[in-house]
């Protein structure tokens, strides 16, 4: 199977919703990992694996005991999200990370179907401009019916975390549409 | 009544608490359908007050969460008495977001057994 010639890179974006997220300023560490979506959904707890890895490689840099269950339980959220929406489950996944002062930044991007980007777009929509709080009841007494998805990861994170979060959208890649998730998350 | 896998727990305590334990990271909701099975035996079992113990939880994902959070709300409907959770603040994402329950029903309790 090829992997390495299809990773989701850096390219013109054509629509940014939410946070502007400085991913290079002042950053003293980084960390990055690229997986393909399928060996995620053959072996589930590889993504607990990859957040646990990622959370235990960074927590030496903070001072604050909690470091390490924020870390992994965001890293977690975000590449479990990847994995579920991935269009081709061989496109891999590119999660970069790096810490800057008293915050870690995250980013994961992946490929999502084209016809899924809309959705996306509306999920997005929703996350920036409504009330997080009436829409993480709404998603999850009008959710019960799905048995899959339950819609409230991005929403904790912002909620709870207080972390900014950026979406960038871009359909030139390879039949469908490329979506990097950016997290400027504060650990404390 | 217990549940056991490699990575968690789900087990009944006497009759009124159900102690969940470990790393609930479970693929989607459909994954949770057993936990909350015995959530909901047990709740029938205790005449509708369950005390929830989470602070052996390390991790419990958004589907983890929206899962538990579908569970309060059936038993607010179905007009069970109360639940409480009693969680530990040194797992950050309890300190963070056990309190969401409350939103789906006031009448939960939540405490933090390490709370100052």
């Amino acid at each position: 199977m090829e992997t390495g010639t299809n990773i989701p890179q850096q390219t013109a974006v054509d629509l940014h919703l939410g946070d502007q997220i400085d991913f290079d300023t002042g950053t003293e560490n980084f960390f990055t990992v690229s997986f393909l979506p399928i060996d995620i959904f053959d072996h589930w707890d590889r993504c607990g694996d990859i957040a646990d890895f990622i959370a235990t490689y960074f927590h030496y840099n903070f001072q604050v005991g909690a470091s390490q269950n924020i870390i992994s339980t965001v890293v977690n959220e975000l590449t479990e999200n990847a994995v579920k929406y991935s269009r081709n489950k061989s496109s891999p996944i590119q999660v970069d990370i790096r810490k800057r002062r008293s915050h870690i930044l995250i980013r994961v991007a992946n490929i999502i179907p084209r016809n899924q980007r809309d959705h996306f777009v509306s999920i997005c929509t929703d996350l920036f401009q409504r009330d997080l709080e009436d829409l993480y009841l709404e998603k999850l007494t009008l959710g019960q019916s799905d048995r899959t998805y339950s819609g409230i990861g991005l929403i904790l994170l912002k909620k709870d975390y207080e972390a900014l979060i950026g979406v960038d959208f871009n359909s030139g890649d390879e039949g469908g549409t490329r979506v990097t998730v950016a997290v400027d998350l504060p650990i404390n | 009544m217990k549940l056991q896998h490699e990575n968690y727990s789900a087990e009944l305590i006497g009759n009124h608490t159900v102690r969940l334990s470990g790393t609930f990271r479970l693929q989607g909701k459909e994954q949770y359908l057993e936990i909350l099975t015995l959530l909901a035996n047990a709740i029938e079992s205790a005449n509708g007050s369950l005390t929830i113990d989470v602070t052996d939880l390390n991790f419990l994902n958004s589907s983890g969460i929206s899962s538990l959070s579908i569970f309060v709300i059936q038993a607010r409907e179905a007009g069970h008495k109360n639940i409480k959770i009693i969680g530990s603040e040194k797992h950050s994402w309890q300190a963070k977001s056990l309190k969401n329950f409350q939103k789906l029903w006031k009448q939960i309790e939540v405490e933090f057994r390490d709370a100052p």
